[in-house]
This record gives structure tokens, sequence and C-alpha cells, in this order.
């Protein structure tokens, strides 16, 4: 009897105290200031806090696995444990769609907002309820290109280790495709969130969504300046071509040079795979 | 809805609304057949609704869902899912209004779409999707509750409109069309504070009444796309 309510009272405690588990890489490691929890960024857009006194589990992240973390209702890192990988490498860097120089890109502008509003509606509403951003982003890009010959946009908008910390907010980076939209004298951008907005929005009208206090986002076009920056503003963002898939897209122009100018067909792949 | 929130409320405190329920209902008529046929032509069908966040910035999650619905000649079938929801008690129902609320809807500018400001958009409540669809002495019962959230009901047809006759949230000649309606679901956490300008309805916590995700529902043609 002592032992089944031990049990019990064990099955009930953990049960409240493990908020979730997640499947994932690690995507980079921020430090906490003084006895603050290290963020740690994964590369499914999600982020966890891990106390600086659990060691042997940072040295475990930053061996870049797959993993299984698992997280109190915190985001506060538990446990990891080493998978095995259950799929193809996703293809980070596809040589066959990157070029040297920057392309030349010619984005279409939609004659009105009700366009925008028809090719909102049209997105693919059959994702996956677990799926992610990047490939839900990537594949109604990749669709509106290619049956309805759209060259969209999209825009990250990228959350700073401070605004996370502040708001405990769950994710690091969120995208959408984006698209111009002529509107009387000038050329609006418009996000087509399909999952989180009502019809397509003004870009602060979308970011105005996940920064809870409105402060708006600062527009930038190099991931450094993010990444160097995680004190001072709550958020960035940065418009990219159809092309760009995850912010490693984004790094790497900066790092390597080389520039998006086609769909990587194993982009496509693995974002059809993930999350529809 | 006045009546409804008051029960729901009381009943997710102490689940004890049955009993009143019933005295209140004690006007109760059944359909009849031909009524019944004219209602079921007018409803079968697919439906979906993608369930988007509204209010985000008093609860600091980006909460998002489905709604499914399958309506034959006999049944009605439900689901809900939601994800990243607060972790509370949350009322959840289709309501006549056909677009869901964005900021024009927020009158006073403080930067939250209360309830009162809501109805102005959702309009009147139809179908409340709560513990039991078609029982009238369980009716405006419990709700689902927590972070993320699967509410899966099935009812027979003629039960359901039964129950939504004798509660009044359709006269006896309105029909059960659910294409473009909306379903609304609320519940803020009960540890945010509100400002003073967010309004609530019967004195209830304003957390219980606002409105956290709305989703505007569409009929699906190609029903091998739903599963249910």
């Amino acid at each position: 009897m002592k032992s089944t309510v031990t049990f019990l009272i064990l099955v009930l405690f953990s049960s409240n105290a493990i908020s979730e588990t997640i499947q994932t890489r690690l995507h980079s490691i921020i430090n906490g200031k003084n006895a603050e929890s290290d963020l740690v960024r994964f590369e499914n857009g999600r982020v966890a806090f891990l106390e600086k006194t659990k060691r042997p589990l940072r040295e475990e992240l930053e061996k870049k696995n797959f993993i299984e973390v698992v997280m109190d209702k915190r985001y506060e890192i538990i446990s990891i444990k080493n998978l095995k990988m259950q799929f193809d490498e996703p293809p980070y860097f596809d040589r066959e769609a990157t070029i040297e120089e920057r392309p030349p890109y010619t984005p279409t502008i939609l004659k009105d907002l009700n366009e925008a509003t028809s090719m909102f509606k049209r997105l693919n509403a059959n994702y996956q309820r677990v799926s992610l951003c990047f490939n839900r982003a990537h594949v109604w890009s990749y669709e509106e290109f290619n049956k309805n010959n759209i060259s969209s946009m999209k825009t990250f908008i990228f959350f700073t280790a401070s605004y996370i910390n502040k708001n405990r907010f769950n994710w690091w980076f969120h995208v959408a495709p984006m698209v111009y939209v002529q509107a009387e004298d000038r050329i609006e951008e418009r996000v087509l969130d399909y999952r989180y907005s009502h019809g397509p929005l003004l870009i602060k009208e979308w970011s105005d969504l996940f920064v809870f206090n409105k402060r708006p986002c600062k527009f930038t076009t190099k991931f450094s300046e993010y990444d160097v920056n995680p004190q001072t503003e709550e958020c960035y963002l940065i418009n990219t071509t159809m092309y760009y898939w995850q912010p490693n897209d984004i790094h790497n122009e900066e790092l390597q040079s080389r520039y998006m100018n086609n769909f990587s067909k194993g982009a496509v792949r693995t974002s059809y795979s993930e999350a529809f | 809805m006045k009546q409804f929130i008051i029960c729901s409320f009381l009943i997710v405190l102490v689940t004890a609304c049955g009993k009143n329920s019933s005295k209140k209902f004690s006007n109760y008529k059944s359909i009849t057949p031909g009524e019944q046929q004219q209602e079921t032509q007018l409803a079968t069908g697919t439906y979906r609704a993608i369930i988007r966040p509204l209010n985000t910035s008093v609860y600091g999650m980006i909460t998002s869902g489905v709604l499914k619905v399958k309506v034959d000649e006999k049944n009605f079938k439900i689901n809900v899912i939601m994800d990243d929801a607060p972790k509370v008690t949350h009322l959840q129902g289709i309501y006549s209004g056909t677009t869901c609320p964005d900021l024009s809807a927020d009158t006073n500018g403080d930067g939250l779409i209360d309830v009162n400001e809501e109805k102005r958009v959702s309009k009147k409540l139809i179908v409340p999707l709560d513990n039991d669809l078609s029982n009238p002495e369980t009716n405006f019962g419990q709700y689902p509750s927590g972070d993320s959230y699967t509410y899966n009901k099935s009812t027979s047809y003629r039960d359901l409109m039964n129950d939504l006759y004798l509660t009044e949230l359709l006269s006896g000649h309105e029909a059960l069309n659910l294409e473009g309606k909306t379903i609304i679901v609320r519940g803020a956490p009960t540890t945010t504070k509100l400002p003073e300008t967010v309004s609530s309805e019967d004195s209830l916590p304003k957390n219980i009444t606002l409105a956290i995700a709305c989703g505007v529902i569409e009929r699906i043609e190609d029903e091998s796309v739903i599963e249910l």
C-alpha cells in the first residue's frame, strides 16, 4: 500500500513537473548573465534554459547530436537523451541551390489587398498540428510559386535573449511568407502567416502578435547583428527571398557569401514530410 | 449568453448546475420529424476552422488550433484541438458572427478586445462546446481546460438540435448552418492583471470571458483531408 501511494505521488509529481519533450538539435547557446540560466536555442526554433550548474548537460548539448530534450513548465532542461537519426540529415547547406553573387530577384507585386487575401485563403491548410514554422512557410511559398507563379518573400523575426528571458517566450525565431502589395501610392509588405494571423498583416501588425509590449523590431540584413546584440532590442526582422528556408541559410550567406537562388529540393522534400 | 456564462462559471467551480438546468428547461419540446429533415439537409457536410490567436499580449502565448466538424443525416461529430493555450478552463462555442474580430473591434483603444467589444463581431452564441452537446440536464456544463487539449464530442444530430431549440440558442425555425460561422475560445491566465478598461460580463472575472482565439468555419469539399 505504502509503495503504491509513493508511486502515485511520484507519478503525479513528475507529470506535473515535466512540461514538454522535443526532438531536435542544438543551434547555439547564449551564456546567461551572472547567475541567470544559459539560453539554449534549438534548430527547430524553440528555446530552453539551462542552469549553469548542469555542466554535463551542456557538454551533451554541444555535441550537436540529434537529441530528445525534456523540459519543465518553465522551459528549464531536465534531461537530454541522444537519439538515433530516424530520417536523412537535413540539407543544411545545399550548394546546388546557391551561387556566389547575389542573384537578381524580382518579387511579384500583388495588385491590391484583395489579391493578397485571396492568396492567404488558398494557402495549404493541411499542415500537421506539430510542425515547424519554416517548413510550413517553405511549402506555402513553393506552392504559390509553382501553382500561381508568385515570387514571394519571407520575413524572419528573431527574438533576442533579453526578450525571451523577460517573457519566458519559447521561440527564438519565427518565419512566414511575405508579399508586396500595391496600395494607392505605395507598396506595402504583407505577411501571410496562415497559422497565426487572420489575414495578410503589415509587418508591424504581425510582429505585434509575438512582441507583447508592441515595441517595433529592428530591421537588419545580417544574422550576426541579431546574434551579437542580445540585450538592446526585443527582436530583429530580416526579409529574404522565398528560397531561404532556415536561419542557417541567412547565416551561411553572411559567413560563406553564397546566396540562395533556387528552391533546394532537399529542403522542399523535408518541409513536406515534416509539416504536411 | 448571460446565463450561459454565469452557469458555466458556477459549474466549473462546483460542477452542480444540472438540477437547476432541468427546471429552467421545463418547457422542453421535441421538434417534429419534418423539421428535423429540413435542418439535416441544410447542415450536412464537413467543416473546418483554423483557430488563430487573439489578445496574445495579455498571456504571452501564441495559441492556435483547429476545429473539425462532420454532420450527416444522423450524427454531429466535432473535434477541437488547441495548443499553447493558458492553463485554465476554456469556455468555447460557435457564434453566429462571420468574421473574427481584429483591432478595429478594440473601440476603447486599450489594445485588447474584451468580451463586449468582441461580441459586436462574434454576435450570438449558437452552440456551446461543453461537456455534453445533447443533454439538457448537463448542458452549459464543464468546459475543457489546460494548455493543450483535445475536445472530441459526438451526438445525434436530432438531439443536438432539440437541445439548441429548448435552450433557445436557436429559434424553432432557424437552421444550423455552420458555414461562415465562428468559433471563439476564451480564458486568459488568472494570474494576468488585466487593465481597468477591459470589461467583462455578469460580474465574472475578466480573464474567464476574454477571447484568446477565434476561427471562421469553412465547408470542406475534399472530405479526405478531414479525419475525425
